[in-house]
């Protein structure tokens, strides 16, 4: 193991070096050794980062040779254990970015790199390369069919290249729970992966989405990592506040409803979260308004249309929302008029949909009236 | 090196301007429209790029040439196209230079190396980057796992579709069918996608409108063709189904292979024939079987004397006949549907193969398959010795007849192939039919000579090799008359078919058949008709399992003294 770590943190100063100054040393045999050595690092990767014991290791090797790094040579770009897996990819692409990478290196590169044959085939002498017309024609590939759109009615409000990344996504979490002991890397995974998507968060919600939503009849496997992403989801704190509230306010309503009536769990997590932003909401008197507390949760009026949207949903889903709301209004004093308890008005203001002119409703419309002018 | 004209240079750019990234539906349409001469164009250009000894002077001349590469490098339907994305990073390779001499140089790299990095790495900081970045494989293992979650559910939509296009939906998915069908114009020849592909091709609509682009249709039909689809055999021959020009084509093409082959072609010639999955597609498809058959028979009319024309369609006949056995017999047309223009009496006999039948009933067989033949011919006699005028439409349509049933007897040349055989061990007496089956096969009209006389000619012709096969080293004066035969204009396949039967099956011994073919057979072209006469016989046996070793021996040392490398002249 020792010689392994050796040799990965050797490839990771190789590495390095590619996107500094030094790399106008650097000849055609140069760039082949140094893709030797990459490609040698996938390796490893492939061998041993699903295993709980020994992953360790080769993160702190890398930790400790990224902070040597970045020490030594300005700008320095660690490099993550993800990295590794595509270590020759990595390589090509830091050359390709360093303006100061000599044009001959570049000759050699793309000679070598099978860049203008028609044929998938490994050339004997040419296996460390890298196939990039397959990979470029594989790229174009997948934006020209990601361009469609489904029609099928489950996930219709999700385009179909998310509901491809979502697929990609469960099976790479799927892949790395089938091995024993990695709830933690899975965790370290999924955290990363946040990092890495940067503004992209909206984007991120609704493919977490597409995973969620994915049927289970046919890959049971799938199943685990839903509940997984669930969990993360719920874990995952930013600004005090858990991911998955984040992502109920970034995705569409219909979207969230649809979750809730896929799964019970979602429900009730769904609806945890909806308990909480009306929670901390105060009613202003002067106003006659429900307002959050909370700058980061929304306002009233889109609480109300998130139930809204569950009630258009119908039954069972909007049965049970509707019996729950009754229960906190029963334990908040069970009042029918506005202003007293949250979740009284939720369910007026809900309730209104259609039935407005019920006699009920003109009877609270005439009490709040009432209400409204005593104070 | 030619200039490329100014025109084309507008036309391009132009095409490449307006495809942009190919995102509104005409872009798309329009871009797999010209795929095709798009190719041609970035060769030539390809090759005026490397005929320039520098970059700099590679812009001065061709001031374009950056951007027009630069804007399909975005398009990806130029870029997932196999072919033309080769040759735009060939084309962009050669604009890239290792020793730059001057700004334009230096800029051209640095764009070059810009575009490559475009082109093969997502936008750091979008969902697309981080899950390639965390997938834990290599990209391109990434991407095609991509493309291949894309290609399963756009398949099982395009064939739920298939399920589910009643006539109650509002609007037919056909639009939306060939919006798919264009993007995957480039990717016909992508394995991964084949299932699309398929799934497009065996899609049924009850609308009445087309759901494949023309492109499309032209593309799978060009790749499979080029061998270059690999694609399930029920989805090529939906498309045949769909585009009888395509199936026309893979006719013409298996034609073109048969024609142009010079041995390869004849030692598999059943392997050719059923990888043309054409049997098969005949087999199932009675209208495709007819179109074919359509084909042969204006070919067969236009090469009449064509031995290598004659084989084709007798084995692709045997063929069929052998893939309609291995099918279910209730769900299979009935035969007469696919030889419409034949009586059923004559169908009976010659479509049963002699393989069905004893040899020791092959004569009796032989004479009532003969009778047949003979009623429908004295038939056109009769009415060609009336010549009323209005019997003219009668008489044509026997002349038909009698061309329908001389066609039948090609597509069961098995039959004839039997009548040789026997002609070889036979006595004078029953060697009357056989001759005249023979007769029949060789010289259908009365074009130039008569047919008395014809079947003179074959009576002599076979006279004579019985002399000569009985004696053990035949004598040079007997070669004469077989030689005198062969050459006439007239009867050359005829002679031939009786003397290649006979050195296979007559009882004189290899060596000295061998050096009569040797000495008969001098001229190259004679020596193609042999080796094709042989290969049919061989075919023939081999189906019927009747290829014993001294029969086969004989063969292999015919075919051998008969191969380029023993022709007389080679040493």
């Amino acid at each position: 193991m020792e010689a392994v770590l050796k040799n990965l943190g050797s490839t990771l100063e190789v590495l390095a070096v590619s996107e500094t100054e030094f790399v106008r040393e650097w000849d055609a045999r140069t760039v082949d050794r140094a893709f030797q050595w990459a490609k040698y690092c996938e390796h490893v990767y492939n061998r041993f980062h699903a295993n709980p014991s020994i992953r360790p290791v080769l993160e702190d090797c890398l930790r400790l040779t990224n902070e040597r790094l970045s020490e030594g040579l300005s700008g320095h770009r660690a490099l993550s254990l993800a990295d590794l897996a595509q270590c020759r990819h990595r390589l090509f692409i830091g050359l390709l970015r360093n303006p100061l990478a000599p044009h001959s290196v570049f000759k050699s590169l793309f000679d070598n790199c099978r860049l203008f044959e028609d044929d998938g085939d490994t050339k004997p002498g040419r296996e460390t390369h890298l196939d990039l017309s397959g990979l470029i024609m594989c790229r174009s590939a997948c934006k020209l069919l990601g361009s469609f759109q489904l029609n099928s009615q489950e996930t219709s409000d999700i385009s179909f290249s998310t509901q491809v990344q979502g697929l990609m996504l469960l099976q790479r979490l799927h892949a790395i729970q089938c091995h024993p002991g990695n709830d933690s890397y899975l965790r370290k995974l999924m955290d990363t992966f946040l990092q890495d998507v940067g503004q992209d968060l909206d984007h991120l919600f609704e493919v977490i989405a597409a995973c969620l939503l994915i049927e289970n009849e046919t890959s049971e496997e799938h199943t685990a990592a839903q509940d997984f992403l669930l969990d993360w989801l719920q874990d995952h704190h930013q600004n005090h506040h858990s991911l998955l509230q984040t992502m109920c306010q970034s995705l569409p309503l219909q979207m969230c409803t649809k979750l809730s009536q896929k799964q019970k769990k979602i429900r009730l997590m769904y609806w945890e979260v909806l308990k909480q932003w009306a929670s901390s909401m105060e009613y202003d008197v002067s106003g006659g308004v429900w307002v959050q507390q909370c700058d980061t949760f929304p306002s009233f009026k889109t609480l109300v249309n998130h139930l809204k949207s569950i009630w258009r949903s119908g039954s069972p889903l909007k049965e049970e929302t509707e019996k729950e709301l009754v229960v906190l209004k029963q334990v908040d004093g069970d009042f029918e008029v506005q202003g007293l308890s949250v979740w009284t008005d939720l369910l007026l203001h809900v309730n209104t949909m259609g039935k407005i002119m019920k006699t009920g409703g003109c009877r609270f419309l005439h009490d709040s009236d009432k209400i409204k002018r005593s104070s | 090196m030619a200039v490329i004209p100014e025109l084309q240079v507008t036309f391009w750019m132009d095409k490449a301007v307006t495809w942009g990234q190919a995102t509104s539906l005409s872009a798309r349409l329009d871009t797999t429209k010209h795929l095709n001469s798009l190719r041609s164009f970035l060769q030539q250009l390809l090759e005026k790029l490397q005929s320039m000894s520098s970059t700099a002077e590679a812009m001065k001349n061709l001031p374009f040439v950056g951007q027009f590469l630069g804007r399909l490098c975005w398009n990806p339907y130029v870029t997932a196209d196999g072919e033309s994305s080769r040759l735009l990073l060939q084309c962009v390779w050669h604009l890239y230079s290792v020793n730059p001499q001057n700004a334009v140089e230096r800029r051209a790299n640095e764009w070059i190396q810009n575009l490559l990095y475009h082109l093969t790495s997502e936008e750091e900081g979008s969902v697309g980057h981080a899950l390639e970045k965390h997938s834990g494989s290599l990209n391109q293992h990434y991407y095609s796992e991509t493309l291949k979650k894309m290609v399963a559910l756009l398949t099982e939509e395009v064939s739920m579709n298939c399920i589910s296009s009643t006539p109650f939906t509002e609007r037919c998915s056909c639009n939306r069918l060939r919006a798919v069908s264009v993007a995957c114009v480039p990717l016909v020849t992508c394995p991964l996608v084949a299932p699309l592909t398929g799934a497009l091709l065996k899609h049924q609509v009850s609308c009445g409108c087309s759901h494949l682009s023309e492109e499309f249709i032209e593309a799978v039909s060009t790749a499979w063709l080029s061998k270059k689809l690999v694609i399930e055999d029920l989805a090529v021959i939906a498309l045949w189904c769909h585009s009888l020009s395509s199936l026309e084509r893979a006719v013409l093409s298996l034609l073109e292979s048969v024609l142009s082959d010079q041995g390869s072609v004849m030692q598999s010639l059943e392997k050719t024939v059923t990888d043309s999955l054409l049997p098969k597609a005949s087999a199932l498809h009675c209208h495709l079987s007819l179109l074919v058959n359509d084909v042969f028979r204006n070919v067969l009319m236009t090469m009449e004397e064509n031995l290598a024309v004659r084989s084709l369609i007798q084995v692709f006949t045997a063929c069929f006949l052998q893939i309609r056995t291995d099918q279910n017999p209730e769900e299979r047309p009935p035969l007469k549907a696919f030889f419409p223009h034949v009586p059923q009496s004559l169908l009976t006999p010659l479509l049963t193969t002699p393989s069905e039948v004893p040899k020791q009933a092959w004569l009796q067989h032989l004479c009532w398959i003969r009778e047949l033949v003979q009623e429908i011919l004295c038939e056109r006699n009769g009415e060609e010795e009336g010549k009323e005028k209005e019997e003219e439409e009668k008489s044509r349509r026997q002349r038909r007849a009698v061309f329908e049933t001389w066609f039948l007897l090609v597509q069961c040349g098995h039959w004839v192939d039997a009548a040789a055989e026997l002609l070889v061990s036979v006595g004078s007496e029953e060697s009357e039919p056989l001759l005249f089956l023979l007769t029949f096969y060789h010289h259908p009209t009365n074009r130039g000579h008569q047919n008395t006389q014809q079947t003179m000619v074959a009576r002599e012709a076979w006279s004579h090799l019985r002399i000569l096969f009985l004696t053990h080293t035949p004598p040079p004066e007997k070669l004469s008359p077989v030689q005198e035969l062969l050459s006439s204009m007239f009867s050359t396949n005829l002679v031939l078919h009786l003397l290649l039967n006979f050195a296979v099956f007559s009882q004189a011994s290899a060596s000295s058949v061998s050096e009569v073919i040797q000495k008969l057979l001098m001229e190259a072209g004679m020596r193609r008709k042999a080796a094709w006469i042989l290969s049919s016989v061989q075919h023939r046996l081999n189906r019927a399992d009747l290829l014993d070793a001294r029969v086969h021996s004989r063969l292999k040392t015919l075919q051998d003294s008969l191969a380029p490398a023993n022709a007389p002249g080679c040493t």
